[in-house]
């Protein structure tokens, strides 16, 4: 079924394309996967011209700083400085250029099929159904020329299945459409193939244009025939700036931005110049004449830092979040934020592994909360944009009030309010232990602090006791258990309050540990193992419950799982 | 003229399902919700294994208290140095002999209509539960000492982070894997994640 000729791009429709078809040896598994509901396979289709740009942007990086070299070289009037910079950018062009010519990609019986290389090829061949998410990044760069760049992620390995740099958004929008109607994700969009051309040629359209906000796209492109109120996209959640400013007064994000602005300063800055700003900074603070001054000035520069530290975290999530849509069509939320750098992610509702609130001390007295999910696949540490907007900052911050909505929203049938929850918490003896541990540790810092100096050693494990004692108390408390009708529910944390939620057939496995301590104070440890790559930094492992409650919970446990089985394809 | 080889027949027909062996008769004798242990020559092996360990171990004191002995000359510590290093390779022979049985005594499994469950353990217990719908493979390995006994290890995977693969070992090896075999029919394709 070929694409509408109107479509802007040229290489959709480039005549060989049909041609290339026979070589490639991924058809032959076709036979077995019939595509379902009469969907006909794409053609080939080819990356963005502007790829050849934007893949020499990512792969030349290496090479940036000896060309950058040997172009400062020839400025300054020698010509064999331009060699060594074509040396090193003549090749970088030319991968870069073979990269682009030899991608293709297409969709052939349920499979994303992608090709690359010529001599040496590599196919990869994802099953549709295996697709967890398609991704999106989209910098000023790539708005300006109207792409994006695009992942496609299953639950596998560590990095994305397949990485698109760069497609139009017309292109994506048409590959988005033909997996999503494959997996029968949004029920109305599995049309038949005239209804895939429509959609296509909707999106040629609309989707070219420069800054139409890709949260949009989706709604625009859908032809008038096929709408239904399934259809539509529904926004489930927006951040107001206000509240993201909140959120970053709440934050420690400002340390982060501040490493990078070091990081940068001495990458940037050249020695003279760092030395004439510290010249600068001596000549300008007053001399230090008594010491009321001199503490003066700490405090006032440690308060100085501080307001500076929020401001920076204050721009963080303003350059993270900016715009913040989560949005809700059929099955898929798709999430979309970013000031310069726009991120869309699509996390499939089915795919939730674990859910979690996380509450630290700042925002519980602002009354907010932040919401993370956790899907199947990827690595723990995240690594790129759309990854950590997708898991890590699920919703970066919702006030109190709209929590229980929203994580209604993540799952059918799921609705949520933790104070009507039957926690179940730790062990009575739990209390005693702790601080049983806190009274030892105390100890031990009193007998080690004197053995190291005589008179006033004693000291530290003083002040730490009650410090101890506090946190023993605070930490029993702090955790509790509960089981739904549909899952399993942790909470725990001192300071930084988490809630983690999953769900009986989203279990993978569920073990007991015990230590021999736990066998003395007749307690044992409960886990409940899921396939969330990083669970959201909150693994359920509930410690010191009853050694009872356990053995009875994990059978209860076995039969939920055992009846709850994945039934999702 | 007409035989063809079985591995050949395999290959070239169109569905394999059809010629999946039966699992009804295997699957009754293994579902019985019982605590099982191993198989008893599992202890052999192990012990096998933990006096090689013992073995290697020692000759690296022995050889400490030799080069010792050329570094210092004879000294009354390096007979305390000699004497420590022979209590230890005492206690630790003792082990490898004591160990593998206690080890033994607390390992058991059980597979039910749930899953399959271990409890193992000595000083630190642990008890899991692998429901049957989530086992994404299962393999059967086998070391070379295993071999001498006739055991292997089953290893089972899921999708999880934590307990990823959960392994047990000192099955007798035809019995490892039927239940491979088993527990890979019981899951029907449902992997999703």
């Amino acid at each position: 079924m070929p694409f509408d000729p109107a479509n802007p791009d040229p290489f959709q429709n480039s005549p060989d394309a049909s041609e290339n078809h026979q070589s490639e040896p991924a058809s032959l598994e076709s036979k077995s996967n019939q595509p379902s509901e009469g969907l006909s396979d794409t053609e080939l289709m080819y990356l963005h011209p502007s790829s050849l740009f934007f893949d020499l942007l990512a792969h030349g990086r290496t090479y940036l700083v000896p060309i950058v070299f040997g172009l400062f070289g020839a400025a300054n009037g020698n010509t064999y400085f331009l060699l060594i910079s074509g040396i090193f950018f003549i090749p970088a062009v030319g991968m870069s250029v073979f990269r682009y010519m030899t991608l293709r990609y297409r969709i052939e019986a349920d499979h994303l099929i992608v090709n690359q290389g010529l001599v040496f090829r590599k196919t990869r061949t994802v099953p549709v159904s295996r697709i967890q998410n398609i991704d999106l990044v989209q910098s000023v760069l790539h708005r300006m020329l109207g792409v994006a760049e695009v992942k496609i992620e299953t639950a596998s390995g560590t990095e994305p299945e397949a990485v698109l740099r760069v497609l139009s958004m017309a292109q994506m929008e048409a590959l988005r459409k033909a997996i999503f109607a494959r997996t029968g994700r949004n029920d109305n969009d599995v049309g038949t193939a005239s209804e895939f051309a429509s959609c296509g040629e909707a999106v040629a359209s609309s989707g070219n244009s420069l800054d139409a906000p890709f949260a949009e796209v989706g709604r625009e492109q859908q032809p008038t025939a096929l709408t239904s109120p399934r259809d539509t996209t529904q926004l489930v959640h927006s951040i107001s700036s206000t509240q993201l400013m909140m959120a970053g007064l709440a934050s420690n994000r400002g340390l982060i931005m501040l490493s990078i602005l070091i990081g940068s300063y001495f990458q940037l800055v050249d020695d003279n110049a760092q030395k004439s700003i510290f010249d600068f900074f001596d000549q300008w603070f007053p001399k230090v004449e008594s010491i009321v001054w001199f503490v003066g000035l700490i405090i006032a520069s440690v308060i100085v830092g501080l307001i500076c530290l929020r401001l920076l975290g204050i721009g963080w999530y303003l350059l993270r979040f900016f715009g913040y849509r989560l949005e809700r069509r059929g099955d898929d939320l798709r999430i979309s934020c970013g000031l310069f750098t726009k991120v869309s992610a699509t996390v499939p509702r089915k795919r939730i592994q674990l859910i979690s609130i996380h509450r630290s001390l700042i925002m519980r007295w602002l009354g907010l909360a932040s919401i993370r999910v956790e899907t199947a696949g990827g690595s723990g540490e995240l690594q790129n944009a759309t990854e950590s907007v997708s898991k890590r900052w699920f919703v970066p911050v919702i006030s109190e009030s709209q929590v229980n909505e929203l994580i209604g929203m993540l799952r059918p049938g799921l609705s949520w309010d933790e104070s009507a929850l039957d926690f179940k918490p730790v062990a009575e003896l739990a209390l005693t232990r702790l601080r049983r541990i806190s009274v030892v540790v105390s100890v031990a810092l009193i007998v080690i602090g004197l053995i190291a100096s005589r008179p006033f050693g004693f000291l530290p494990g003083l002040v730490a006791f009650p410090l101890l004692w506090w946190w023993a108390t605070k930490k029993a408390r702090s955790m509790r258990y509960a089981r739904t009708e549909q899952g399993v529910v942790y909470r725990s944390g001192i300071l930084n309050q988490k809630i983690s939620i999953t769900f009986f057939e989203k279990i993978q496995t569920l073990s007991i540990y015990q230590s021999p301590f736990d066998r003395r104070w007749k307690m044992a440890r409960l886990i409940v193992d899921t396939a969330a790559a990083g669970p959201a930094g909150h693994f359920i492992a509930v410690p010191y419950l009853d050694e009872s409650f356990v053995q009875q919970e994990f059978q209860t446990l076995r039969e939920m799982t055992g009846e709850n089985q994945p039934v999702f394809g | 003229m007409n035989e063809i080889p079985a591995w050949s027949r395999q290959d070239n027909s169109e569905s394999a399902n059809a010629q999946q062996p039966p699992v009804a008769p295997l699957a009754s004798s293994l579902v019985d919700g019982e605590f099982h242990t191993v198989d008893p020559r599992s202890i052999q092996a192990d012990m096998i294994t933990s006096l090689i360990f013992s073995g290697v171990l020692s000759l690296l004191i022995l050889a400490g208290c030799i080069v010792a002995f050329f570094y210092f000359g004879l000294v009354w510590q390096l007979f305390a140095i000699l004497a420590a290093g022979l209590v230890l390779i005492f206690g630790m022979f003792c082990l490898a002999f004591l160990w593998p049985r206690i080890e033994f005594n607390r390992l058991k499994y059980r597979i039910d209509r749930e899953g399959l469950e271990i409890r193992r353990g000595v000083v630190w217990r642990h008890q899991i539960t692998i429901p049957l719908g989530r086992v994404q493979h299962a393999d059967v390995s086998q070391g070379p000492i295993q071999r001498m006994f006739g055991i292997g290890t089953l290893m089972v995977h899921t999708a999880g982070t934590q307990n990823a693969s959960v392994g047990l070992e000192g099955l007798e090896h035809q019995h490892a894997v039927a239940i491979r075999d088993f527990i890979v029919h019981q899951r029907k394709g449902q992997d999703a994640v």
